[in-house]
């Protein structure tokens, strides 16, 4: 504890750290990728806040979100959740230094788009389950939603461990929480986005999280996002678009929600809008079922009808059901999808490593070297929601290097 | 993973929780430290003072031919150097306690009237900086609208800075408190907090023990006790209750109800000015402040659910900690109670202000220094930059030779 007298040498960034290059960039600041140097071992993404611009209206100082983010971070120590090594200011920047993954679920799912569109193996799919929901589940034990679940934030290091990242958004629920329409500036992709937000809920539950979970489940089987809706933009300030679009994705595959299996559905605020999403779209009266959209994502990508170690089969459909469940009171919580048959049915516990015995070699993780890569959106980690990736309304300065 | 094994992971635990020998032993390293680094600090500007006196001197006597008077004394080293009079651990202590119940009373009075868990987490952020931090380097006048900033930041109370301030501005005393003010130590809070800024408050566990009171209540009048809430029946429960506590179904309610007030007006006060949450954990609180207003209640209560494991090794060890505890806040209680002691903390305050170590007290000054080295040079005008640049060079150099590096330069 001697550490914590003000006598104690604080650290460099650039002491410990050498910057390789750069990975990602969003509203928060940008992340790089480093190198440990002197005592420190290994890889490393170092996320630098957005230096605070003194002087502009509305500046108070650190920024809210990076708050947050620092008292999530410190907080947290699980093995599916990416660990916060250390944090460190310097020159009046903010930087959380987190371990390195070498993959993340979007990257994967892209790879094996790319590659001839071999199936991911069910195996992996398995393993990346179960521990995404083992690290979901310490994190609502902890009283933190995530709230931002999505491919991109799920990492995945070169041994195979499944790690949830990005806690930027992430929020403790034991305390009050503006909603997604007052406090929060920042957009989350919509993709992933519960039924109850679209719909104009205006309280999270940790259900949001489990439907993502869900959306992810069913993107590593058909490698393409299961509802992939276009966002309404925002018009103006004041009132947030209910998501026609997104809502009509999922209703062309799951059906219209029913007040007889989700009873507080007519209390929504955005109730009156589901009605004018059937009229005259043929796919959203006569939708296709999830069932069906099952055995045929299944077939498409040529899993056997058994053993279960090769096919999620038909424990698989249960668990999409549940996870994608409309009433957020009756969707499995983290605790009872570990519990679900699909994990037991193979006999053994799903693989530590999620590449285990897959045969698969996936591209390390592509950082870049100049200023100019940017602006390019097609940067592995990045927002693939069309949202602009980058605000600074200045070229921010590189991490000098050394 | 158990609520013991949730709270041990946390950082309250893990790093604001001691024993009370390892929580006096800090205190007074942290004291030995800023002792030392302001009699250092005074021994400098002495230095620089007589730098100065002696060149000035040169130059009057250049001019007028006259150099005898001020700086001969110096010269010869003739004039005594007075050792400066720094604070004791107990005077750092008196201050850092006034200004949480000062903190205390502008957070949840007007015209702020922030919710408990922001004006309770400031003032925890604001112990935990001072256990290594001493009022000497940074004065807690200083600290405290920083600190009561911050906690809106930290428990998702977003006020703007500008309101903030304007708000700030209205009460007593804290009139002149510009947005700068309120800035400029935020790096310095936000590092000396290790950057960990959640607390565990008691709060969670004040609601949920008043509805296991409930349920109590609700058993006692009809037989519907949940399962694995006691091994007593509900029959028990009422006898029990009545030989224990000299209520009955009847007025039991009531009763708790009168203890909650009680009990929460502990939690947001004793509790929170003294030393309760670097020594015990928030249930313990808790429990502390209920055993303080409703003894028979809560050993009724507590006795009933250990007895439901029979093989808990640490009701005794359990007693014993929240006993502990009661004395703690019923102490404290006492304290805010009784009439300050005005006389003797502007005593200390004005010993305060005699050694105040003078490379920072300019905060703001210190802040703006800092902030140009993260990349905006160019726009400043130059010669001022320069002069700017030379004077936190110094200072910084001379931070170097007691501390290692301060906030860290390019």
């Amino acid at each position: 504890m001697s550490s914590l007298t003000s006598g104690s040498s604080r650290k460099r960034i650039y002491g410990c750290y050498t910057v390789i290059g750069f990975i990602s960039s969003g509203t928060y600041g940008r992340v790089y990728k480093a190198q440990g140097k002197n005592g420190q071992v290994g890889q490393f993404a170092i996320k630098k806040f957005k230096p605070d611009k003194e002087g502009e209206i509305g500046y108070t100082g650190i920024s809210q979100s990076a708050i947050r983010e620092m008292a999530l971070c410190t907080e947290l120590t699980h093995p599916n959740v990416v660990h916060t090594v250390e944090i460190i200011l310097e020159d009046k920047c903010i930087y959380i230094v987190f371990e390195y993954a070498e993959h993340d679920l979007l990257q994967i799912v892209h790879h094996h788009t790319q590659s001839n569109r071999h199936a991911i193996p069910a195996r992996t799919i398995k393993s990346i389950m179960y521990q995404l929901l083992q690290g979901l589940l310490y994190l609502h034990r902890n009283w933190v939603m995530h709230r931002d679940l999505k491919p991109a934030n799920i990492m995945v290091t070169s041994n195979g461990e499944v790690k949830i990242g990005d806690l930027g958004l992430a929020r403790l629920f034991s305390k009050p929480l503006n909603t997604l329409f007052t406090g929060d500036k920042v957009v989350v992709t919509i993709w992933y986005r519960a039924p109850e937000l679209l719909l104009g809920s205006r309280h999270y539950t940790p259900a949001v999280d489990l439907w993502a979970v869900g959306c992810i489940f069913a993107e590593l089987l058909s490698l393409r996002p299961i509802f992939k809706g276009e966002e309404a933009k925002m018009d103006n300030k004041k009132s947030v678009p209910f998501q026609r679009n997104q809502m009509q994705k999922i209703v062309e595959i799951i059906g219209l929600p029913q007040k007889e299996n989700w009873p507080l559905l007519t209390s929504m605020p955005e109730y009156s809008q589901l009605s004018s999403l059937s009229s005259g779209i043929h796919r959203v009266s006569t939708p296709q079922g999830l069932e069906k959209w099952y055995w045929q994502t299944l077939q498409q990508f040529k899993y056997p009808s058994s053993p279960p170690s090769m096919t999620p089969g038909s424990d698989g459909l249960s668990l999409l059901r549940g996870l994608l469940d409309y009433d957020p009171t009756k969707r499995l919580t983290a605790e009872q999808a570990l519990k679900h048959q699909y994990f037991l049915s193979d006999g053994e516990k799903p693989a530590e490593d999620c590449f285990e015995g897959s045969g698969m070699e996936y591209p390390l993780r592509r950082v870049s070297q100049e200023d100019n890569d940017i602006r390019s959106s097609s940067l592995p980690g990045t927002k693939r929601s069309g949202l602009p990736d980058d605000s600074f309304g200045r070229p921010a300065k590189r991490l000098k290097e050394g | 993973m158990t609520e013991d094994e949730l709270y041990r992971a946390s950082s309250q635990f893990r790093l604001w929780n001691f024993t009370p020998e390892k929580l006096v032993s800090l205190r007074s390293e942290t004291n030995a430290i800023a002792c030392r680094s302001v009699r250092e600090a005074f021994k400098r500007k002495r230095a620089r003072d007589q730098a100065l006196s002696a060149e000035s001197s040169n130059t009057a006597s250049d001019a007028d031919g006259n150099g005898v008077s001020h700086g001969a004394a110096t010269k010869n080293g003739a004039k005594e150097v007075k050792e400066v009079e720094v604070l004791t651990v107990e005077e750092e202590m008196k201050m850092v306690d006034f200004y949480c119940s000062n903190m205390l009373n502008v957070g949840t009075g007007e015209p702020f009237n922030f919710p408990i868990n922001v004006t309770g987490t400031s003032v925890q952020l604001f112990k935990r900086f001072y256990l290594s931090h001493s009022p000497m380097d940074y004065h807690p006048k200083q600290i405290m609208p920083s600190a009561l900033f911050l906690a809106t930041k930290t428990e998702g109370h977003h006020t703007a800075l500008k309101i903030f301030v304007e708000k700030l501005n209205q009460v007593p005393g804290l009139n002149k408190v510009t947005a700068e003010d309120v800035l400029a130590p935020e790096f310095i809070l936000t590092q000396g907090l290790r950057f960990c800024f959640d607390v565990r408050h008691p709060y969670r566990g004040l609601k949920g023990f008043y509805l296991e009171c409930r349920i109590m209540d609700q058993a006692m009048k009809a037989s519907n006790l949940p399962e694995n809430f006691s091994n007593q029946t509900e029959e028990e429960m009422r006898e029990n209750i009545k030989r224990e506590t000299k209520k009955t179904s009847q007025d039991f309610l009531a009763d708790v109800d009168h203890g909650y007030g009680l009990v929460r007006n502990t939690l947001n006060n004793a509790a929170l000015v003294s030393d309760a949450y670097f020594l015990y954990t928030p249930s313990q609180i808790l429990f502390g402040a209920w055993y303080l207003h409703k003894p028979a209640l809560i050993k009724y209560y507590l006795d009933m659910k250990l007895s439901q494991n029979p093989n808990s090794p640490s009701a005794q060890k359990l007693w014993d900690v929240i006993n502990d505890c009661t004395m703690l806040l019923e102490e404290k209680e006492a304290q805010i109670g009784a009439v300050a002691d005005r006389a003797q903390l502007s005593r200390i305050d004005k010993k305060l202000y005699k050694c105040r170590n003078p490379e920072k007290i300019d905060l703001v000054g210190l802040n703006k220094a800092q902030k140009r080295d993260a990349g905006k040079e160019g726009q400043l005008d130059e010669q001022k930059a320069k002069k700017r640049k030379m004077a936190r060079e110094k200072s910084e150099k001379e931070g170097d030779d007691l501390f290692g590096p301060d906030l860290v330069k390019p």
